[in-house]
């Protein structure tokens, strides 16, 4: 009797293991083939990662590579495929997988041509992570092979971490460096330690490429937005900001930071990430500047700025009392509430004002099925009821 | 020539030190294919480029005495105090100090020359006496080195391209019998690793498998209570580091500047060290 309790205990047990950790997957592959558009309109080969989920994987890499995204209890997979003439893997940077799953090629293995391996581990801890190639790593990083992981709290997108304040926007930025030299001559790079960083980027782009629209850091008076920073540069990133917004260090490196304390600029060395909640004191058009230093002398690289916005009209506190929406940032489908006792039309258009969607808000909750690629969008209804921002993520 | 007597180290059998002699060395030494110049302040007159640390209980006192075995003069500080002492050539000089605080103390050469060739040495006070681990961590540009060690070179290079990175005096993978720096401990164990900065740039280390906690720093007490996998560590800065590994594995610590991963321009190299963890 005491053994059938026993072993009905450990199978129950498994079973709610199971439950509590599901699995999320991603499917990346490896590439020697990229093609970088630089900022003065040139063009250098890079070494990527790019999305390979099937029926229909992409033949291209990017820089950075996808965002992984999970949520803190997930257990990850991650199925690597090499699609190039050389050996890579994969480090999930900050993620602590076990040493078979660590990417080192002298303590677990490389991933050979046109070779696959599942790479597995546990989102223990929210945050903000680096996934890069360990091989030649001086080499393989420089060229470009890296991109982000963030992992939500165990609650979703929304907070940084559980029972966290919440956030209306949320924007990523990852520095990283190209010496072009490398680029225009991987085979033969010459000594590594001469590594010399003359092309700086922010999520890949540089200078003007990042004044294009489509990297604003946009937010309202009365809203929080996370920024989420990450370096996987060779030298030290200082990220600064108007005086008129705020910013509070919430992790780092994936982990809780004790004191939580304001700051009004961050210095990311190589392989650390800040996640931050800001929210602007006032309405500006200004920048965020991030600073690139040479850490073997401190001789300032160079810099690079994005768009720093902050409306005057706090939209999320504004419609707040009126339509309401959840969860907000959106994964998947999402819910509208309709606070009036009548059913309105509604509209979702994106920032250029172009309509996608539209339909029948019910009084109550109306559950919508998100078919929208990722980015910002607007709700717009009928009855005065004003408008509602979400983000896609 | 250097002043080559060797005096009785005074260092008490019990548990209580109260006194402890210190040598100033300055040599070339091979490592790989690079030839370079060091300056090591250790217990021993000889060149021991795996230098000891010292290891203190908090509130002891001690009475150290310094003696120059080089002929050219060097300056010492204590890396919290912005005052140093001069060491005249072949002299010596003695100093107290009482250790109350679970942190590094470190004396580190302050002149030009002993400066930049990584003189320095580590009290640490504080600590439980298992599990514990040391990396003196040290970068240079090594073509300059001997200019710098005859101090006819008194000025940094600008632009500075260090070539070698070593901890505890030696690159990977020659730091692979590191007694000193080498973690091999065992999942649930307390393991107390102490990184003194020696060179002359700051060094980001980055763990494998785990996350650590700094509990103490002098140069970088902003991130003091964190737990980190990456973070940087200044130069003269001495952090204590714990971990507490949850798994078994050998999980690599390096550098994530990725140009000291290297020595003389070839990968893999440089400051890279192992945690080697049993079930």
């Amino acid at each position: 009797m005491k053994l059938f309790l026993l072993i009905a205990s450990l199978i129950f047990s498994s079973y709610i293991l199971t439950w509590a950790q599901p699995i999320t997957e991603y499917w990346l592959q490896a590439r020697m083939n990229g093609v970088y558009e630089l900022e003065n309109g040139g063009q250098v080969q890079f070494w990527g990662f790019g999305d390979n989920t099937p029926p229909n994987p992409g033949n291209k890499v990017f820089i950075p590579g996808p965002t992984l995204r999970f949520t803190q209890g997930d257990s990850a997979i991650v199925h690597f495929q090499n699609n190039s003439p050389e050996m890579h893997t994969i480090h999930f940077h900050g993620l602590d997988a076990n040493q078979a799953n660590d990417g080192v090629p002298h303590t677990s293995l490389e991933i050979a041509p046109n070779l696959t391996f599942d790479y597995s581990f546990n989102c223990t801890n929210a945050g903000t992570f680096i996934y890069h190639c360990h091989v030649l790593t001086t080499l393989h990083v420089a060229m470009g092979m890296y991109g982000l992981v963030i992992v939500d709290p165990s609650s979703g997108p929304g907070t940084l971490v559980d029972n966290g304040t919440s956030y209306q926007q949320e924007f990523s930025l990852l520095s990283s460096e190209f010496d072009l030299d490398w680029n225009n001559n991987p085979i033969s790079p010459g000594p590594f330690h001469l590594f010399e960083a003359n092309y700086l980027m922010l999520n890949g782009k540089s200078g003007t490429q990042l004044h294009d629209g489509e990297h604003d850091i946009v937010s309202s008076v009365g809203d929080h937005f996370a920024l989420r920073l990450a370096n996987i540069g060779y030298g030290k990133t200082i990220f600064q900001w108007p005086s008129s917004v705020s910013a509070q260090i919430i992790l780092s490196d994936g982990r809780p930071v004790p004191t939580m304390p304001n700051v009004s600029e961050v210095s990311l060395y190589p392989g650390e990430r800040y996640d931050l909640l800001m929210n602007g004191n006032l309405a500006i058009d200004s920048f965020l500047t991030a600073s690139y230093y040479d850490l073997r002398n401190l001789n300032l690289i160079g810099t690079n700025t994005v768009p720093l916005k902050i409306g005057d009209v706090s939209i999320t506190e504004m419609e707040t009392e009126r339509l309401r929406i959840w969860p907000n940032p959106v994964t998947g489908s999402f819910n509208i509430v309709n606070p009036q006792s009548f059913s309105i039309e509604y509209q979702i258009i994106n920032l250029e004002g172009k309509e996608l969607q539209h339909g029948m808000l019910w009084p109550g909750n109306n559950k919508i099925d998100c078919v929208l690629d990722r980015g910002i969008y607007f709700v717009y209804t009928t009855q005065s009821l004003g408008f509602l921002k979400f983000m896609v993520l | 020539m250097r002043f080559r007597f060797l005096l009785l180290l005074q260092l008490s059998i019990v548990t209580q030190v109260f006194s402890l002699t210190l040598y100033m060395k300055t040599d070339s030494y091979q490592i790989g294919t690079v030839n370079t110049f060091r300056s090591v302040l250790s217990q021993q007159p000889s060149m021991e480029l795996q230098a000891a640390p010292f290891y203190v209980d908090l509130n002891t006192s001690l009475t150290i005495d310094i003696i120059n075995l080089d002929t050219i003069a060097h300056e010492l500080q204590w890396n919290d105090f912005a005052s140093g002492m001069v060491l005249s050539p072949l002299g010596s000089v003695t100093l107290t100090r009482t250790f109350d605080q679970q942190k590094v103390y470190a004396l580190v050469a302050s002149d030009f020359s002993a400066k930049t060739l990584g003189g320095s040495f580590a009290i640490i006070a504080g600590l439980p006496a298992a599990h514990r681990y040391y990396w003196n961590l040290y970068d240079l540009q090594t073509n300059i080195s001997a200019p710098i060690a005859n101090q006819s070179l008194q000025d940094f290079p600008n632009p500075y391209r260090p070539n070698l990175f070593t901890i505890n005096g030696y690159d990977y993978p020659l730091n692979m019998n590191d007694s000193l720096g080498i973690v091999n401990g065992q999942v649930g164990d307390s393991i107390y690793i102490t990184v003194l900065n020696a060179g002359n740039m700051t060094h980001t280390l980055h763990f494998h498998g785990f996350h650590f906690k700094i509990l103490s720093s002098t140069k970088n007490p902003f991130q003091v209570g964190w737990q980190k996998d990456s973070a940087p560590v200044l130069p003269q800065d001495g952090m204590i580091l714990l971990i507490v590994p949850d798994k078994a594995g050998s999980y690599p610590v390096h550098d994530h500047n990725l140009t000291a991963v290297t020595t003389a321009g070839g990968y893999s190299g440089g400051m890279m060290t192992m945690l080697n963890i049993a079930p």
